[in-house]
């Protein structure tokens, strides 16, 4: 009888079982995310998300143009690959004539 | 003994929220932190482009000297950049932006902006079917966001040179009254319409002032165009 008791009280039962879930669940969780942040360090995912969109607006702000620092010059209709400083729209011909340049 | 497993804090859920809240309460602010960032440094953007925009359209309005127009348009920029203080750096100890004078240029910036002129075509600085290169050009550094780190993620810039980067205005600029004076005088009549003439009309009455009102004699009282 006291060992039915015993089995039945301490072994036999399912208490205790969420604690060891919860620490198992807790390790893996953590070790995913942490995982995952060390791979964005090392990679320096955030810089590259940051980088290149701001660089373009770096040189909107200097040049007038969206480009980014790779390309080497713009390509507009009637204006084959040119310099940066060239794709500026202070570089595009305004005054009226009959015979405008692109 | 059954009252005691009921009050088991281990196998109750009641401490999950805060676990939550803390995980939620970083991440959340970790992502505010960033996205304020990036707003306000685009937004700081605009504000920078307007003060550089505001100095070469005060460089380009006609004064008695080219040099005095310099002289205007600088007091313009820091004027400008003493009401966003945190913004530019002017007045500020520790502002979020640097937006300093010392790296303000005013003029031909095919000439005087290495920068520029380093990426342009000497057919850009020749070609005569634009405008010319006349404005502003100010360096710009996004201090704040240059110095961001978010927690487990690191660095959100690598290379903080590259945001620093110049902001450029172009507007092309109205001549001087010196320069008006010494075309009309100068160059338009005695090196032009005298010389037409063979020489015999008559001298102006004297060399006008800058700020004095334009000498007549033989037509010299016409519209210049100026």
């Amino acid at each position: 009888m006291k060992s039915t008791t015993f089995l039945g009280s301490n072994l036999n039962n399912n208490r205790g079982q969420i604690a060891i879930e919860s620490v198992l669940l807790m390790v893996v969780l953590l070790g995913a995310f942490l995982a995952v942040t060390n791979y964005a360090r090392d990679k320096k995912l955030l810089s590259k998300f940051v980088d290149k969109p701001m660089q373009s607006v770096a040189i909107m702000a200097g040049y007038g143009v969206w480009k980014s620092v790779d390309d080497t010059g713009c390509k507009a209709p009637g204006r084959p690959g040119v310099s940066i400083g060239k794709c500026h729209p202070n570089s595009i011909a305004r005054s009226l004539s009959s015979n405008p340049q692109p | 003994m059954k009252n005691r497993y009921l009050h088991n804090p281990v196998r109750g859920s009641s401490g999950f929220i805060i676990a939550d809240f803390l995980f939620a309460f970083v991440l959340v602010l970790s992502i505010g932190i960033f996205v304020f960032g990036l707003t306000f440094s685009l937004a700081t953007i605009e504000v920078a482009q307007y003060i550089v925009w505001s100095t070469a359209r005060n460089y380009s309005a006609g004064n008695f000297t080219e040099i005095d127009a310099q002289k205007n348009a600088r007091e313009k920029f820091k004027n400008l950049t003493a009401k966003f203080p945190l913004l530019t750096g002017n007045g500020a100890a520790d502002p979020w932006f640097e937006l300093f004078d010392t790296n303000l240029l005013i003029g031909d910036l095919s000439v005087i902006d290495p920068d520029f002129s380093a990426k342009i075509s000497s057919d850009d600085k020749t070609n005569r079917n634009r405008q010319p290169w006349t404005g502003a050009s100010a360096k710009l550094y996004l201090k704040l966001f240059a110095g961001f780190q978010i927690p487990f993620l690191g660095k959100v810039v690598e290379n903080q040179n590259s945001f620093e980067f110049p902001i450029r205005a172009f507007i092309i600029r109205h001549p001087s009254q010196e320069e008006c004076r010494r075309f009309f005088y100068q160059d338009r009549y005695i090196l032009g319409i005298k010389k037409l003439e063979n020489g015999t009309l008559a001298e102006p009455l004297s060399a006008p002032s800058l700020q004095g009102g334009a000498a007549t004699s033989n037509g010299f009282g016409e519209d210049n165009g100026c």
